[in-house]
Formats: structure tokens, sequence, C-alpha cells
């Protein structure tokens, strides 16, 4: 069937949210305030694989969507109100209004040069809250944001209640992105990455599908930054700049660019490591360097695609081992 | 010329009208004029670099003319977007396959399918539950035998298999107007024959214009043949005339002989 899941795949989805769902109770407050990072970046690669692995387009200033909205939900939630919707909303409404006018740019160009251009828009962004200090805070970024009040008797305050909040709207948020990865339009977008000219041959609007990919894309960043201010407290101009949108796109290949749950998994990965080896922060830029070329090497189509490959050649290893043992005892019993 | 129908009438699936492109200083067409009766299956005969493939990126909207205009069931589409001649009913293969190579077969299908439905602007609803796009893909892989192969990553098929399925892909929106650049180039005799045998069982309703290199295969399918030399229409009649017409002899016959004696060598 078209874009239907392998069963074992799905397995493998249900067993993963399990485990999420029992480690708000089983782990300590730092590793669930470290699952919940893993969870807003795993949010924010999902939105760039969209369109990265699905539509073919390189972006290196995706963190530009990602910062905007933790930033405008951070300033409203700082200086106007405790409440939840209205920042939430307004973060996410700023990042989609950024997409809708950075798209425009963007879009008329392809492969390198898109890279190129979205690396400078997303630079432009920082610029502009390092400019803005009345309201940014500039370089020393924005802090002492609260957590938000969300009306319902939930206080987030607590990390295991905020840990859990964060799982609820990644997994809509997850959800709803897988739909339309396996909507018409998703297989539209797979078509536009293999072959734009056959694409619009058929008769394909090439474009306004990419554009509606590239604002879907940002507003889903947006969410994850909305989620980022909320859990961090603070936001600074790197939010916004490349070393995020680098960190976001190695997240997306390390995973495993196109499908989606991989780069919540490459997320879950880098974050950790940020974490364990964060004594020689100074090197993290070297050693992610490193993780890069690592991949590439070894699981060059990402850790996602390479864990049933893997599972085969521990179970055929498995299974050797028990022949030999076997063996041998066979031996031993003669 | 021979006669044919004139510009304007409603029997009429394509008018080409003095088209004219050049590359630079490279003249590619010159006042290339040519009409196309609704349901005809006519070939576009000519040696390498004559200008075939550049007249169907005209008609197809890949390229813009120099001069000229096209009609398309009597309307002016020299300047129309390409999704917009493709909304009229035109479709068309390419030289070269021009696929989703990393897609499965099914998937390449669904995307001739849906292209022209108003189901392909579907976000949330999964494509699998979309039944009027998932029978016709069935369809057509019914149709060609491809049913043990559709879930085979494209890039993985043979070169026949592909050429076949840049037809499928073409045919899948149900076109009007056909346009197939060299379908049988490279495939075996018999791939070759089930190309034609399928070409041949199409309904009258499709318009078919295609590019053929095989003078044997041209004469199985021509009801009317237009032969272009360096980018100018040199003859045009049934095939019968076009035959015996000795300035095709000159200009395409004596190139195809010599062309079918280096390939069987
Ligand atoms: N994009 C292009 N730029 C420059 N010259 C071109 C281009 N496309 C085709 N031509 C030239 O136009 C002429 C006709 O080419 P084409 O239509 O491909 O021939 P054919 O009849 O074999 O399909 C050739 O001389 C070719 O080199
Ligand atoms: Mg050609």
């Amino acid at each position: 069937m078209i874009g239907s899941v392998p069963l074992r795949r799905a397995a493998l989805g249900v067993l993963v949210a399990a485990a999420l769902l029992v480690a708000g109770r089983a782990v300590d407050d730092f590793q669930l305030r470290l699952l919940t990072e893993a969870l807003i970046f795993g949010l924010f690669a999902m939105s760039l694989d969209l369109l990265l692995g699905y539509t073919g387009l390189p972006s290196l200033g995706h963190a530009a969507y990602f910062g905007t909205a933790a930033y405008t939900t951070g300033v409203i939630a700082a200086e106007a109100t405790s409440g939840f919707w209205l920042p939430a909303a307004a973060g996410v409404g700023a990042s989609v209004l950024l997409a809708l006018l950075f798209g425009l740019v963007a879009l008329r160009t392809r492969g390198v040069y898109f890279l190129m251009i979205t690396l400078a828009l997303g630079q432009l962004t920082v610029g502009l809250a390092l400019r803005n200090r009345s309201l940014t805070g500039g370089a020393d970024g924005l802090a002492g944001v609260p957590r938000p009040d969300l009306g319902v008797g939930w206080n987030l305050w607590p990390t295991q209640n905020f840990y859990y909040f964060t799982l609820a709207v990644v997994a809509v948020a997850a959800l709803v992105l897988w739909l339309v990865v396996r909507s018409p339009f998703g297989v539209a977008l797979r078509g536009i990455r293999d072959n734009e000219a056959r694409m619009d041959a058929l008769g394909y609007h090439v474009w306004l599908r990419r554009y509606v990919a590239f604002v879907l894309a940002g507003g889903f960043a947006g969410v994850a930054g909305v989620l980022f201010v909320y859990h961090n407290a603070f936001v600074s101009p790197d939010a916004l700049g490349l070393a995020t949108s680098a960190e976001v796109l190695l997240m997306v290949i390390l995973g495993g660019a196109g499908t989606l749950f991989g780069p919540l998994l490459g997320a879950g990965v880098l974050v950790t490591l940020n974490y364990t080896i964060s004594s020689f922060a100074e090197r993290w830029v070297l050693f992610l360097g490193a993780v890069y070329v690592l991949t590439v090497l070894v699981a060059r189509r990402g850790l996602w695609r390479a864990v049933p490959v893997w599972a085969r050649g521990t179970r055929s290893m498995l299974a050797g081992v028990v022949t030999i043992a076997r063996a041998r005892t066979g031996r031993g019993a003669r | 010329m021979t006669t044919s129908p004139a510009p304007g009438d409603t029997e009429v699936g394509l008018v080409v009208d003095r088209v004219s492109k050049s590359f630079g200083g490279i003249r590619a067409l010159h006042e290339v004029s040519m009409t196309v009766p609704k349901g005809q299956r006519r070939v576009l005969l000519g040696p390498n670099g004559a200008g075939k493939s550049v007249l169907f990126s005209i008609i197809g909207g890949q390229q813009p003319p120099t001069g000229g205009r096209i009609l398309a069931f009597g309307r002016d589409i020299t300047r129309l977007p390409r999704r917009r001649r493709a909304a009229l009913g035109l479709a068309r293969t390419f030289q070269l396959n021009s696929l989703f190579p990393r897609l499965s077969v099914e998937e390449n299908l669904f995307l001739g399918v849906q292209a022209l439905d108003r189901g392909s602007r579907s976000l949330l609803r999964p494509a699998s539950t979309h039944r009027r796009l998932v029978e016709r893909t069935d369809e057509l892989l019914r149709e060609w035998r491809l049913d043990d192969r559709r879930g085979a990553v494209v890039e993985e098929l043979s070169y026949g298999e592909q050429r076949q399925i840049e037809m499928v892909l073409a045919l899948a929106g149900r076109p009007r107007l056909l346009l197939l650049d060299e379908p049988t180039s490279g495939l075996t005799k018999s791939e070759t024959d089930e190309v034609v045998a399928f070409l041949g069982s199409l309904g009258r309703e499709i318009t078919v214009l295609l590019v053929e290199h095989d003078m044997d295969v041209a004469d199985r399918l021509a009801e009317w043949i237009t032969v272009l030399s360096l980018g100018e229409v040199v003859a045009d009649g049934p095939p019968g005339v076009v035959r015996a017409d000795p300035r095709v002899r000159e200009v395409y016959l004596g190139v195809s002989a010599e062309r079918s004696e280096g390939r069987d060598a």
C-alpha cells in the first residue's frame, strides 16, 4: 500500500512511546530534563526533515523559526501574561509569518544556493535579535521566562509535569506530521524531491507544494521553539543562529533524512552526548564534526534505517553463537 | 504539402503553427507547421538533431518558442503554464527516462494518477484511503502486468521496465493528447512489440504524436507521417506517400538504413 508502515516499525514506535511514558516516573529530575530537551529538539528535527528528507530542500537556517517562536513567546510570557495559549499562538504565528516571508525568497533557489540563502536569512534574524536590545535583551538573551499556566489546574513547574506536557505536545505534532507525509501531498513532496521536472510536466503546482512544506516546517519548528523557551526559561540569539541550524541538520542526517522518526532518535543521541561531554564544551563543534563523519561512514542513511539491519545482524550473530555452543555441547556429550 | 484540417477546426487535436526556435545562433526549428486531427496516430520522423525533441518541449511548455503558436483542441497554449496544459489533457514522455528513482513502482504511478486530481491537495488523509486514486493505480499495475513489481524501487528496475513506466506515467491521468518521445528506444524486440500492441489498442479519444526512429515501428503505427530534417518539415502525408518521397529517402531513409546496419553490427 502507498505509504503504509511495516508492522515491525509500528511495533517499535509503540514500544518507544510506552518507554517514554514510563520514563516520566522511572528516572531522576536531571535525566527527565534531558529527555524533555531531547523531545523538543526531536520535534524541531522532524520539522526540518519535512524539508530536507521529504521535499529535498537542505535548509541551513531552520533555527530562525525555532528561535523566533521562542523569543515571541518568551517576551509575551515575561512581560504580559502567565497564560499559555496567547504566547504560544503568537510564537507559532510569528514563525509561520516568517516562513511565509522567507519562503518567497528562499524558494527561488535550489540545492547549495538554497543552503546559502537560508543561512543568510537565519543570520539576519540573529542580527535583529542582537539589535533590538530593549525587547530581546540583545546578546545577553531573554531571561526569566516563567512556566505557563494552562488554566486547567495542572502545575507545569515540576519537572515531571512539564515532561509529560512536552511529551503530549510532541506526540500530537508528530502524529500530524506523520499524517502529512503519508497523505497524497506527502507523496507529492517526495516526487518533487526525486524529480521536479517530471512533477511539473505531470501537472503539479510544484512551487506551491514546496511553499506549503516550507511554511509547515517553519510552523512546527515554532511549536518546538515555544516548548524550548518554557523549558529553558531563557533564550539567546544562539537559538536563532547557524550553530543551532547546523546541529538540527545533523540530528536529521544522523537519525535518517526522510524517515520522520529517525530525526527524533538523532536528537536524542545528540542531546544526550551534549550533556555527557559538556565538560569539554569548547570541543563540542569538533565533536559534532566527528559525529557527522562517523554517520556518513557507518550509517550513511541514518540510525533509523540502520536499526533493522543491526537487529538482523545481531540475530544472525546470536544464531551463530547458539549453533557453535550446541555443536560444542554435542561434542562434549559424546 | 498534403491537405490536412485547417487551424480552428473543432476536429483538430494539435496545431503547430510556424514554430521556430533558436539557441543563440543555432537554428533548431524553422517555421515548423503541422496539424494533427483528433484521434490520429501521427509519427514524427527525422534523423538525430532534426529538432523533434525540441518541438516536444515547446508543445509541452518546457521551453518557449522563438516564434509561432501552438494550439491544442482549438485553444492557443503557446504561453500557457505547463500544469494548465496538463489539465487540458496534454501528457508527454521524455527521450531519456524521467522517473522518481527512489520511489516504488506503485508510488510512481500514484503520482501520475493523482496529478490532476483534487485529492492530491489532501494534507491529512492517508494516500491509501483515497479509493479512486488507489483503484486507478491498481488498474494500471494490473493492465501493465506490474503487479508483482509494485513495491520495487524504480531505480532498481531493468531499463526496459523503467522505459515502460515512463509511458504508463504519462497515461495515468487519462490524457487526450499524448506525446511520446522515442518510447521504444533501447527496448528488446518483444518489449517493442508490446508497446506497439498497446498503442494500437488505445481508444480514439486519445490523439497520439510519437517520435520514432525505427521505420518498422513507424510503419505499424502511423496513420500519417511528418518528416523533420534540420529543423524544417520536409514531408507530411500518409505513410505510403512519405515513403515514396525522394527527399525523405535522401534525408531520412539513407541515414536510417546506415544506422540500423550500424546497430545490427
Ligand atoms: N538546450 C539546448 N541548447 C542548445 N541547443 C540545443 C538545445 N536543445 C537542443 N539543441 C539543439 O537543437 C537541435 C535539435 O535537437 P533535438 O530536438 O534534441 O533533436 P532530435 O530530433 O534528435 O530530438 C540539435 O542540434 C541540438 O543540439
Ligand atoms: Mg530527440
